[in-house]
């Protein structure tokens, strides 16, 4: 038999029992489809961990109140009041810790900030001027505000660019008022655009001393200062920068057991490496459940496979009894088969595009979905497996009936 | 051209043994036309299954063409199957999905030719009187209709041998006449065929005639031994029958 001649007997095998052939199509499709989705969604969000940690830039050291960071990646502000402005203070000397730059305070909480008509909740920090540097904030208007506001509780603010388009669509910010909890407040710079950082949006906050913030807008119950950032020389030493901000504190809130810390020192690569187990985790965890939709997947073709053998017996029969030879049917079945997973493949491929694409925009808690070619390469070989896995057994047991035995059953 | 020495056949397992035939002794020479006859159930089938390869014999040895089928590998056997012997079957047996030309290229498909397919198909095709039926699928034909292209398929491969299991049983009596009226031809052209059936009418067109009953061969009688044209042979159909019962 001519290879052309199989495919093409295949191909009437497939066409000529076309309702079945689509049932099967759609199997592999929505096997590989779904694979495609979930490895871009693991492949997203993995990213997206990352990228919110890297964000905060490489060479800091973050010092929270105890209890403030409990699962290593959560970035919440402080609940206990444990560091005060003597720490800060510590910190900020270099015979303390030789390799930090500069340690800076921040608190903050979510509030809404109006102007005129316009209103948006945001995140509003209070800091002292090396805030920007830390962070990686450079101006794009307007400026900073220096030490002495920051003795003065003066109520002065920069704003990220979110929060300038949200409340002043129309006007140059720089020298408006804002209102934040009854108080006015100068806008006296503004942000550059940063961009998201993961899921978390760079220019969305307001930023002022942090002695207004203590002194207009902070409720007695949260903490003064929720964090200190401490600045590395770089980023090779922050290791260093740990342990001299541990030793320093320790000393300070005279304590001598470290298991009894009243705060918490993380370093950027521990947050990175928290992320990065997280997002290894997701991907397991998306991993297993896109290989039991497969494995159902791959059963249900089999079966239908099997029953396609059982209704066929006799075309097998008349088959053989023509001439054709065992592993020529067998060759059928698997040509069938084979047929059937390019189809549904591509077309899978096809819809998983199409799918993660939606995602995206229909789920936006998500961050969009990323298909890599390392995706459709899986799923591709994915279409294969099932639908070879589930066509071999079927293609076996039809080659292996008796001729006889076929004919038979009419 | 196949000899059958001791051929047994049992079907089910080692402890309930079904036996279908046993010690059948038989010689068919190139260019006969043998009828096999008997009544349901008395092995015939069996016995034509086991001379066209689709099955081994359980005892004893068959040589087709000199060579002994139960030594032979399952390839080796379609290849007999495909360019020796053409099946034509009591129910048709056509592929249902496929259309009569679909069909009758099958063994072509499987023997490998490519060029002269169209040729060799059309010409058969036209033989039986069913080229105006080329597309159509084959299970939308009458029973003659499809009779007559599995007729065609049978012979496509121009095989020595064609079997014929009940070829008349499923179809209406004018379509039975063309049907044998065919193969009187196909063995005018020098083919031998191997007829089985239990109409003793039937039978009568062969030369000879093997009777069997509970699997084993009873007697060899003679048919109606001189080839004749198809109208004579009709008419000769009772005194034949006699011949074959005594």
């Amino acid at each position: 038999m001519k290879f052309r001649d199989a495919i093409l007997v295949a191909y009437r095998g497939l066409t000529r029992h076309w309702v079945r052939a689509t049932l099967n199509v759609i199997g592999i499709v929505a096997g590989v489809a779904s694979v495609i989705m979930l490895v871009s969604v693991a492949h997203a969000v993995s990213g997206t961990a990352k990228a919110a940690v890297e964000g905060l830039g490489a060479n800091l050291v973050v010092v929270y109140p105890s209890g403030a960071a409990s699962s290593g990646v959560q970035l919440g502000l402080g609940t206990a009041s444990s560091l005060t402005s003597n720490d800060v203070t510590a910190l900020t000397n270099t015979a303390n810790v030789p390799d930090a730059v500069q340690a800076v305070p921040t608190a903050g909480l979510s509030t809404n900030v109006i102007a005129g008509a316009h209103s948006w909740q945001t995140d509003v920090i209070g800091t002292t001027p090396g805030f920007g540097i830390a962070r990686g904030y450079t101006l794009s208007q307007g400026s900073s505000f220096g030490p002495a506001a920051v003795n003065a509780a003066q109520p002065v603010v920069i704003i990220g660019q979110t929060v300038a388009k949200e409340i002043f669509p129309d006007v140059n910010p720089i020298n408006q008022n804002v209102l934040i909890n009854q108080q006015d407040f100068k806008v006296i710079g503004e942000y550059a655009p940063r961009g998201y950082s993961g899921v978390y949006n760079q220019d969305d906050l307001v930023v002022m001393p942090i002695s207004a913030l203590w002194d207009f807008a902070l409720p007695s119950t949260l903490p003064r200062i929720q964090q200190i950032l401490v600045q590395a020389s770089s980023p090779n030493v922050t290791a260093n920068v740990a342990n001299e901000v541990t030793n320093t504190l320790l000393r300070a809130h005279g304590i001598t057991d470290p298991a009894l810390a009243d705060f918490r020192v993380q370093t950027q690569q521990d947050l990175v490496a928290s992320a990065e187990r997280l997002a290894t985790v997701m991907q397991w965890m998306l991993g297993v459940v896109a290989v039991i939709a497969l494995l159902a997947g791959g059963i249900g073709i089999m079966s239908l496979m099997l029953a396609t053998v059982g209704e066929r017996a006799y075309e097998i029969g008349v088959r053989r009894a023509v001439g054709a030879s065992r592993e020529d049917i067998l060759g059928q079945f698997l040509i069938e088969a084979l047929l059937l997973a390019v189809l549904g493949g591509v077309a899978g491929i096809a819809v998983g595009f199409g799918g993660a694409t939606l995602m995206g925009d229909v789920v936006t808690d998500l961050p969009a979905p990323v298909v890599t070619g390392v995706a459709i390469l899986i799923a591709a070989l994915v279409a294969l497996v099932i639908g070879v896995g589930a066509g071999l057994y079927p293609a076996v047991r039809a080659s292996l009936l008796q001729p006889v035995e076929a004919v038979r059953r009419q | 051209m196949i000899e059958l020495v001791s051929v047994g056949r049992t079907y089910g397992s080692a402890s309930a043994p079904v036996t279908a035939l046993h010690d059948v002794n038989l010689v068919i020479q190139r260019g006969e036309f043998v009828a096999i006859v008997g009544p349901s159930g008395s092995g015939k089938s069996t016995l034509l299954n086991l001379i066209g390869c689709l099955d081994k014999p359980s005892s004893g040895r068959l040589l087709f063409l000199g060579e002994d089928t139960s030594t032979l590998t399952d390839t080796r056997l379609s290849r007999i199957r495909n360019r020796s012997i053409g099946f034509v079957f009591q129910m048709f047996n056509l592929v249902p999905e496929l259309t009569v030309y679909e069909n009758i290229e099958l063994p072509l498909v499987y023997a490998g030719i490519t060029r002269q397919r169209r040729a060799l198909t059309t010409k058969v095709l036209e033989r039986v009187g069913m080229a105006h039926r080329a597309e159509h699928p084959a299970s939308l034909l009458s029973g003659g209709e499809q009779q007559r292209v599995a007729i065609a398929r049978a012979l496509v491969n121009d095989p020595a041998l064609i079997l014929a299991d009940e070829p008349t049983g499923s179809i209406d009596p004018a379509s039975a006449e063309q049907v044998m009226e065919l193969l009187s031809e196909l063995h005018d052209q020098a083919r031998t065929i191997v007829l089985v059936t239990h109409n003793m009418s039937v039978a009568a067109v062969a030369q000879r005639v093997v009777r069997i009953q509970s699997g084993t061969i009873m007697e060899i009688g003679r048919g109606s031994s001189e080839p004749e044209t198809p109208a004579a042979r009709t008419d000769v159909k009772a005194p034949a029958m006699q011949t074959a019962v005594e």
